[in-house]
């Protein structure tokens, strides 16, 4: 008798046991998962795919959309106060380490999906030796947009060099034709014309990146940053921005409709930014635009993200194998490529896509004779969009000289470095 | 007074407790975080004395503007607030039908979220947006203006925002103390032959001083802590024209500088409290 109980309550321990594995590891449908993202981020096919996941898994997937300008403020209050983010979006290498990855970025070295990553993707979704981004988006960077029809009646060329980019500026001015569009209204737009010079500087001075790694790095010290900056604000001086109130109250989003009415020349923007403008505006014949490198300063590569911003999982999450789940089922080849098919993305970070090159990604590599490299916000930490968007935007309206704009940049990198002794 | 206490002094333990515990404590906590150079990149937080303070004034820095923004915020939006409040308060002390229903709408915008309104306001204020539209179609062409893109007229623009929506709290401030007002006083003044000015210089207005003090004060320490207005309407731009104490408090804490943010917390937090209580002296009735 004794030993009868002794062996059923041995079995009833081994029984608990297993059952508290098995709630540990088994999917808890019903559940869900937040996922923070600026507002651009997230397409209809992410939200198509959401709902795939979804419907197989019973785990319900929930998109907080925050406006672009902040999205970084706010995701970093969510995490430091524990506020249930367990996906949020960060630029890729290097462009983490505002969000304390240590802390937060969950490894995910050992997911069998890593394999699938192409050599370029599996560089960028890496931090610190570790994997610990899930990406699905194309090596992709900043460059100028044109419309191609408009060139073609000032009878002229994409520019190679910062007079010829003068030069077509003002041949549209003459035709009545606001040169550039620039989304003001959007500050972190402002920070991308200079983000198109880290692998070109990078590459000319041999250890840029390794410098502005360290809190003593400052982009003052390179002269080229300053001459970018002084062409920069020569291009609103002459006007080719159009009227200040005007360019300000720009947004973003109204890229495709301001460059598909034809009222603008070109427009700083990445390629699948451009892919949208045709599709939303077929009839504007976009897709046969040119998108070349920014040639300001002498810039002549074109400097690129990688694979884009990617996903990181929340360390601190409890909803780890649910968010695994997720990633898993983005990685499975069919939605791999058809995520590729509905963003119109150039490239993608995995392997065995069936890809199909747009015109524009022809034209940016011929006009950077295919040298390219990763830009800043991969490779070293705190190029934060809304302080250096900030800090050009108040040089433009004239509120800090382009000397004083990096000086400004130098100092919120320094606050963030905790450099402050 | 009461001769005889009918509760205990303890009886207040438990919501000083509470107060003490979620409110007193993080403000010290606080003050204390702002001596230091907490921040997000270090786990070590080390003593740095009045640093943090020095940089809120330090010229080259952006801190003084939205310090002065914070100030004329504050005021303006007060004097705007106040003014078209009593205005409105004085209309609708009368009867008249649809009395409460005219009270409901001027109160209503001050029910409504401030990240609503700032999305509303920035489509009808956009350089084509309903004003400037309406303002050409009867032929002011010549006034519109990105009204908060352009850096002289941003922040009036949130100022005028902000009037919008909270006159209606003050208006209502004011019908209160309107209605305790004995209606006794006004027919004495009538019979004596005080004319409609009279009347509100020696009736209303010392009787409306209560009312005054609450709203002003109430004003004072909105406009100082504003933020929802500002981060919704303009971010703070065109460039820093429109930043604030409390945009640069969420900015630094953004960017992990967390002394920093606990520095310009504090310096609001005695800003509020050292002008509040100077309004109350200047203001607040004496009682005879």
């Amino acid at each position: 008798m004794k030993r009868l109980l002794a062996v059923l309550l041995c079995l009833s321990m081994l029984l608990t046991a297993a059952a508290a594995l098995a709630e540990e590891t088994e999917l808890r449908a019903g559940s869900t998962l937040v996922v923070c993202a600026s507002q651009d981020w997230i397409k209809d096919y992410n939200r198509k795919l959401a709902e795939d996941f979804t419907a197989e898994t019973g785990i319900n997937i929930d998109f907080q959309l925050i406006p672009n300008d902040q999205y970084g403020n706010v995701v970093k209050a969510k995490l430091a106060s524990g506020d249930g983010v367990d996906i949020f979006f960060s630029n890729p290498g290097l462009g983490l380490a505002e969000y304390s990855p240590e802390k937060y970025a969950y490894d995910l070295s050992d997911q069998p999906w890593i394999s699938e990553y192409t050599d370029w993707a599996l560089e960028s979704a890496t931090y610190d030796g570790n994997v610990v981004f899930f990406t699905t988006g194309s090596l992709d960077g900043y460059g100028i947009l044109y419309n191609a029809d408009l060139l073609e009646q000032i009878g002229m060329e994409p520019a190679t060099t910062y007079e010829e980019l003068l030069e077509i500026c003002d041949a549209l001015m003459e035709l009545g034709v606001t040169p550039i569009f620039e989304p003001g209204a959007d500050i972190w737009h402002a920070c991308v014309w200079l983000l198109e010079t880290g692998d070109w500087l990078n590459r000319k001075y041999g250890d840029m990146y390794e410098t502005l790694c360290d809190p003593s790095g400052k982009f003052e010290d390179y002269p080229e940053v300053i001459t970018f900056s002084e062409q920069m604000m020569e291009l609103v001086e002459r006007g080719y921005f159009g009227e200040e109130e005007d360019w300000l109250s720009q947004k973003w989003n109204d890229r495709a409709e301001a460059m598909a009415s034809g009222e603008f020349g070109m427009m700083v923007c990445h390629m699948s930014a451009a892919a949208e403008i045709w599709e939303q505006y077929p009839e504007s014949g976009a897709e046969d635009w040119p998108l070349t490198i920014i040639p300001l300063a002498g810039n002549s590569t074109f400097s690129n993200s990688g694979g884009s911003m990617g996903m990181v999982l929340n360390k601190e999450s409890d909803m780890i194998p649910e968010a695994l789940a997720y990633f898993e089922f983005l990685a499975r080849p069919e939605n791999v490529q058809y995520i590729y098919d509905e963003s119109n993305m150039p490239l993608i970070t995995f392997k065995n896509v069936e890809l199909d090159l747009p015109y524009q990604y022809e034209t940016l590599m011929e006009s950077c004779n295919n040298v390219l490299g990763p830009d800043y916000t991969t490779r070293i930490p705190f190029y934060t969009a809304d302080a250096i968007g900030r800090a050009y935007i108040e040089m433009w309206i004239g509120d800090k000289t382009p000397l004083e704009a990096v000086q400004q940049i130098d100092k919120d990198r320094a606050i963030m470095f905790g450099a402050v002794e | 007074m009461y001769k005889k206490r009918i509760y205990r002094s303890w009886f207040t333990m438990p919501a000083f407790i509470l107060y003490f515990v979620l409110f007193i404590i993080p403000v010290i906590f606080g003050i204390g975080y702002s001596l230091t150079n907490w921040n997000a990149m270090s786990s070590e937080i080390k003593f740095v004395g009045l640093r943090n303070y020095l940089e809120i004034f330090n010229p080259d820095n952006a801190y003084l503007l939205a310090i002065k923004n914070t100030l004329t915020f504050t005021i303006c939006a007060s004097v705007g607030k106040i003014a078209i409040g009593l205005a409105l308060a004085l209309f609708f002390n009368r009867k008249f039908r649809t009395q409460n229903l005219m009270r409901g709408v001027y109160f209503m915008p001050f029910a409504i979220s401030s990240l609503i309104i700032g999305m509303i306001f920035t489509s009808i204020l956009d350089p084509d947006g309903i004003l400037n539209t309406g303002l050409r179609a009867i032929g002011l062409d010549a006034i519109t203006k990105s009204w908060l893109t352009n850096r002289s007229t941003a922040l009036g623009g949130v100022i005028a925002v902000e009037i919008w929506k909270s006159v209606g709290l003050n208006m209502v401030i004011f019908l209160a103390g309107l209605q305790m007002i004995d209606k006794e006083y006004y027919e004495a003044a009538q019979l004596d032959g005080a004319n409609a000015i009279a009347q509100f210089r020696y009736i209303t207005w010392p009787f409306l001083r209560p009312s005054i003090t609450t709203n002003v004060i109430l004003n004072i320490i909105h406009g100082l802590k504003v933020f929802d207005i500002v981060m919704s309407l303009t971010n703070g731009g065109p460039g820093n024209t429109t930043q604030v104490i409390s945009t640069f408090v969420f900015k630094t804490y953004g960017m992990g500088a967390y002394g920093l943010s606990n520095a310009l917390s504090t310096f609001i937090f005695i800003l509020t409290m050292l002008i509040a209580l100077a309004a109350l002296k200047l203001i607040a009735p004496k009682e005879a």
